[in-house]
């Protein structure tokens, strides 16, 4: 294990944890969309909040497609052709959803397919994101030359789809913590209540899930007890949790934003440090895809090192530009005028 | 080749295919996009900021199709071809992570300031993000090429253990056949956006509607248009000779050249004798040689120069670059003549003239598509040429059944998603640019003043309308551009913008 490799790993992971952070929120409006907003001025509001950003926040998943497929392309290749078809779906479900906001951003009420469309759209990926996350802490079946060797019905297993129930948690909390910070009126106070509400659930399946975990076979549970950091980021998932529900007593929308990210980020944590320095865990004792095994030359990872310290700075800048200007609550007029 | 490689070869194709109907038209409106903000930055009329918002929403609605079949592009390297990916992993993955950091951030925050933020942002800002939408576009065309170049010019890289492996970035990124490809296709999206501006204003001047948006639209469609589609000829003169020295037998299928030969003819329409090994064609004689040597020696490789095995399709290379070439050379002619009725001040009246430009609108796409068949399946049988071979580069996990299941649901999500597009678009022409309403004498003399506005801008730059304020204001004591907008609409919405954009040094 070279240093470049843990470098491009602790990238790779911080990556994934400001995409599900950033696009966390606008999946689980989605998610949320038909609890949250019962007329077509609350969706409209509701879209609102979202409409600006979406698109830079799922760029966010675009990076973390071109740098794993730059730095660990042995990984990108097993993992995209091993889950096929959840990553097809993956697709189908963010293609609908794009459409449904992208093409339909002037029009203050979207027909009911249309929101359905974006409904789906929204749950359909983060449930299969989920899915994945359980196999790559579970482990798959790979073959010596480090191809998949399960089948499709192997990824849906019990520990994998509660971690799907988990992901759509996740995200429906960061999207209420996101519409309660941006909205007004009543659904404002609709999103505060579901706030809490999937903040509890959040806190449930997270123990359930640590016990299922605890039972399993593999180094990821032994990893996280073992490890200082693997403590770490356990207590910030939990922070994060009991400060959402802390602010939202106090009324304040900020900190209960800013408490459900930190347990987002907790939660990749979680997964990251419990992983490192596998990618991709092999069941029935395969040989594992690891920061080693499956990276790049050092020549390639120089030269992404070099990319990540002009480009991260550019797009988190540009990122950040793009919250400053649409910062503050939004009115139900979609187009801001 | 195996059922499964066919169908994630149709596979590919058709979606790579279908995003690239989209980029080429955003890309090129972008351009449209662009000017037109200059002109209502320079002019702060009420007219041109109808018609930078009118561009503005056909690019969003263009684009978000882009980006939801974008998307997928970026993983389907792994998903189809993880063969390929292994073996091209230290090379190719890097041009598309710098184009996600590099361009798609910049897009897609400042696109979002150009859609939603135009009231939140001055409106220099809102130019300045025009620009950056559209530089960013084609920053992120560059690095795509770049990662393109290299599978059909492959440098840089040494393969150990069956892998190609990194040895000098530079020469990976800036490979032979970047550079006239890269402007090649750039310039095709120029004559798009053009094709498609000029399209919707004959449009509107034929249901004689919108008709002072559509006149200068027009004009300024017909200029990026002659430029771009008369310049795209040459562009390909220069591409054609890169693919003479560096990949002669996509060359030699092109023109159906099968034995090694000087005095090679030309071949303007036709078709080819595979089993004859002939292209059955009128032909220019040594035609061939004098464009790719200048004189009528020059020796041409042949297709027989290699075994059968590495030669790509000849009869489909010869029908998809002989038509490209056709299109592309009525598209400058089609342009050349609005031109010509311009300078005569005729092209309003030319009905058949507008008739032509309203239904010409998807040659230009056509042309792109045909231009990268040609390439593409030239390249052929190799997926990186010379190194990999496309039948031995597919994802040995993903069976033929998988595949033809995602293919299946790809076209009718892409056929779905293709008529909500063509909807959008239609509904967006048809409410047209939303001029504020305008009422009684008193906006008459706006329209006067804002003409004047215009030409002082173009004498004198930015100070001139700021003059002709000052001027106003002494005479009438009044604020001026507050005055005439308030009789108006009650909503005009760019008073506030047009009296800062005089104000501005």
């Amino acid at each position: 294990m070279s240093g470049l490799q843990t470098t491009w790993f602790v990238i790779g992971a911080a990556l994934v944890a400001v995409y599900a952070v950033l696009d966390g929120f606008d999946l689980g409006i989605g998610i949320l969309s038909p609890i949250l907003a019962r007329e077509d001025e609350q969706r409209a509001m509701l879209r609102h909040t979202v409409s600006p950003v979406w698109d830079s926040n799922e760029v966010w998943l675009i990076i973390i497609g071109g740098v794993l497929f730059a730095a660990f392309p042995g990984a990108y290749a097993t993992i995209l052709s091993g889950f096929y078809l959840v990553f097809m779906l993956v697709f189908f479900g963010l293609i609908a959803r794009a459409t449904a906001l992208g093409l339909h951003y002037g029009s203050v009420a979207p027909s009911r397919r249309w929101r359905t469309a974006f409904w789906a759209g929204s749950v359909i990926p983060s449930f299969l994101l989920g899915i994945t996350v359980g196999n790559l802490v579970r482990g798959v079946g790979l073959t010596s030359s480090g191809d998949f060797s399960g089948s499709l019905v192997s990824l849906f297993n019990p520990f994998s789809i509660g971690m799907g129930i988990l992901a759509l948690a996740l995200f429906a909390n960061q999207g209420a913590a996101w519409a309660s910070l941006k909205s007004t009126g009543e659904l404002h106070v609709r999103s505060v209540r579901v706030r809490r509400a999937t903040g509890w659930a959040l806190l449930a399946l997270f123990v359930l899930m640590t016990a299922y975990a605890a039972g399993m076979t593999g180094t990821h549970a032994a990893n996280m007890v073992r490890r200082p950091l693997g403590w770490v980021v356990v207590l910030l998932a939990l922070a994060g949790i009991a400060c959402q529900q802390f602010f939202a007593l106090r009324g304040d929308d900020r900190g209960a934003f800013a408490g459900a990210s930190a347990a987002m980020v907790g939660f990749v944590g979680i997964w990251a440090v419990g992983s490192y320095p596998v990618i991709v865990p092999a069941l029935d004792g395969g040989a594992a895809l690891t920061a080693a095994s499956a990276s790049a030359g050092s020549g390639t990872l120089k030269v992404m090192v070099v990319v990540a310290a002009l480009g991260i700075p550019v797009a988190a800048a540009s990122a950040l530009v793009v919250y400053r200007v649409f910062r503050g609550r939004v009115d139900g007029n979609p187009r801001g005028e | 080749m195996t059922t499964a490689v066919l169908l994630s070869r149709v596979q590919f194709a058709f979606t790579i295919g279908y995003h690239f109907l989209y980029v080429p038209i955003s890309l090129g409106l972008g351009l449209i996009l662009v000017l037109a903000a200059r002109r209502y930055r320079r002019s702060g009329m009420e007219l041109d900021r109808a018609a930078a918002d009118f561009w503005t929403k056909l690019f969003a609605a263009t684009f978000a199709v882009g980006v939801a079949s974008g998307l997928t592009m970026e993983f389907a390297f792994g998903t189809n071809w993880a063969t390929y990916s292994r073996f091209v992993g230290n090379i190719f993955g890097a041009p598309l992570a710098v184009e996600g950091l590099f361009s798609f951030f910049i897009e897609s925050t400042f696109l979002g300031i150009v859609l939603f933020g135009k009231r939140k942002v001055s409106t220099r800002m809102y130019y300045v993000s025009t620009w950056l939408v559209f530089g960013a576009a084609a920053f992120s065309a560059f690095w795509i090429l770049v990662a393109n170049s290299w599978m059909h010019t492959p440098a840089g890289y040494t393969v150990e253990g069956g892998r190609a492996v990194l040895t000098n970035i530079w020469a990976a990124i800036f490979t032979k056949s970047l550079a006239p490809r890269f402007v090649h296709t750039l310039n095709a999206t120029f004559i798009t956006g053009s094709f498609v501006a000029a399209a919707i204003a004959a449009h509107y001047l034929l249901k004689r509607k919108h008709q002072d948006f559509a006149k200068r639209a027009l004009t300024t469609a017909l200029i990026v248009g002659v430029l771009s589609s008369v310049a795209q000829p040459f562009i390909g003169h220069w591409h054609a000779i890169e693919v003479e020295a560096d990949q002669p037998i996509k060359l030699a299928a092109w023109e159906a050249i099968y034995e090694t030969q000087s005095h090679a003819p030309l071949s303007i329409y036709g078709w080819v004798d595979e089993t004859g090994q002939r292209p059955v064609s009128i032909a220019i004689p040594d035609g061939l040689s004098l464009l790719l040597g200048l004189h009528p020696g020059k020796v041409i490789q042949g297709l027989n120069s290699v075994p059968a095995s590495d030669r790509p399709p000849v009869q489909v290379l010869f029908q998809t670059w002989h038509l490209m070439i056709g299109v592309g050379i009525l598209l400058a002619l089609i342009m050349l003549g609005g031109i010509y009725l311009l300078m005569r001040k005729r092209l309003e009246y030319s009905l058949g003239y507008l008739k032509l430009l309203k239904y010409a609108m998807p040659l230009p796409i056509l042309a792109s598509i045909l231009g990268w068949m040609t390439t593409e399946i030239g390249r052929q049988p190799w997926i990186v040429q010379g190194e990999l071979r496309t039948a031995d580069a597919v994802s040995s996990t993903v069976s033929a059944g998988e595949v033809a299941t995602t293919l299946s649901i790809f076209v009718v999500i892409y056929t779905v998603l293709f008529f909500v597009w063509l909807r959008v678009v239609r509904a967006i022409v048809r409410h047209g640019p939303e001029v504020a309403p305008e009422a009684g004498p008193a906006e008459e003399g706006e329209r006067l003043l804002a003409s004047l506005r215009l030409k002082l801008t173009s004498v004198l730059g930015p100070s001139g309308p700021r003059r002709l304020d000052q001027i106003i204001k002494s005479r009438k004591g009044g604020d001026v551009s507050g005055g005439y907008h308030e009789s108006g609409a009650g909503h005009s919405p760019d008073r506030g913008h047009a009296s800062d954009g005089g104000a501005r040094p």
